[in-house]
């Protein structure tokens, strides 16, 4: 399935707002909220999820030009890799360890504007260096 | 260190870091594989007459099919190019061999089989059409010497 390559670089954007918001008011309760989003993101697909929605009903009718069209796996890798950052960071909050919630949502923080200001997917690029390792087939 | 310290230090290393792949992927590379020619690695595809190009790719990569296409637009007249698309993890063993660790990466074998170099990341249009001429002037060259 394809999807326009702009609405997961829009969703990244908006995760790195949630994400600064989790850290300035040490909420686990927005990093819960996105970790959702995420869930929705890896397991339906990343147009399906909230973030995606919006691309479709609000930012892209505004947008000129046509976008180019991108395979919807490596988003959707992605977004799993965010779920993981966002399980670990409330995990993190489960077992009183704010260091954890912290270490996990700053990852998640670099991922997403690495994703918004580079174009650069980090999840997508980790996957081959994880087959190498034998740490995923 | 306070929360702001926190973000800034993320943001900071996440800049440098962005800024790092901006200037680095798309440029062409070193070669790693010079001792093993294009026969030994096993590719499985015939070795082009004047060029050949070997592009790895994973299903989670999201720019590699706009690179294989700008490769095919770019050799599409010259059939002395040969052009293969590998998914990396489907041949990991020959991903290893030759040092891939990221997709998209393009790596160019001259007509004796011998890596000229590569491109890691998406190519500049440019350094691609540069890269084959070289390796294609080279071939020429060689053929007007004998």
């Amino acid at each position: 399935m394809q999807i326009d390559a702009r609405g997961p670089r829009f969703g990244a954007t908006i995760t790195l707002v949630v994400l600064l918001l989790v850290i300035y008011f040490d909420s686990p309760i927005l990093l819960a909220i996105q970790t959702l989003v995420w869930a929705i993101g890896a397991f339906a697909g990343p147009h399906k999820s909230p973030y995606g929605y919006i691309f479709k009903t609000l930012v892209k009718p505004r947008l000129k030009g046509v976008g180019e069209l991108e395979n919807v796996k490596p988003p959707q890798f992605a977004q799993l890799v965010g779920f993981i950052f966002g399980v670990v960071g409330l995990i993190g909050v489960a077992i009183g360890s704010p260091t954890v919630f912290l270490i996990a949502t700053a990852f998640a923080l670099a991922a997403a504007f690495l994703n918004a200001v580079f174009n650069f997917c980090l999840g997508c690029e980790m996957y081959l260096l994880l087959v190498r390792a034998r740490l995923i087939r | 260190m306070n929360h702001w310290q926190l973000v800034l230090s993320v943001l900071l290393v996440s800049s440098a870091f962005g800024l790092f792949l901006q200037f680095t992927r798309g440029k062409l590379t070193k070669k790693y594989s010079n001792e093993i020619s294009f026969d030994q690695l096993k590719v499985g595809h015939e070795l082009g007459k004047k060029a050949t190009i070997l592009q790895f790719k994973t299903e989670y990569c999201s720019i590699c099919p706009g690179v294989k296409r700008q490769i095919n637009e770019l050799i599409k007249n010259d059939k002395g190019i040969s052009f293969y698309e590998i998914d990396a993890v489907e041949r990991i063993e020959l991903a290893k061999k030759l040092h891939v660790k990221s997709s998209p990466t393009v790596l160019f074998f001259n007509e004796s089989g011998l890596e000229e170099g590569r491109i890691i990341g998406a190519p500049k249009r440019d350094q691609l059409r540069n890269t084959l001429e070289k390796i294609t002037t080279i071939k020429m060259e060689k053929t007007n010497a004998n």
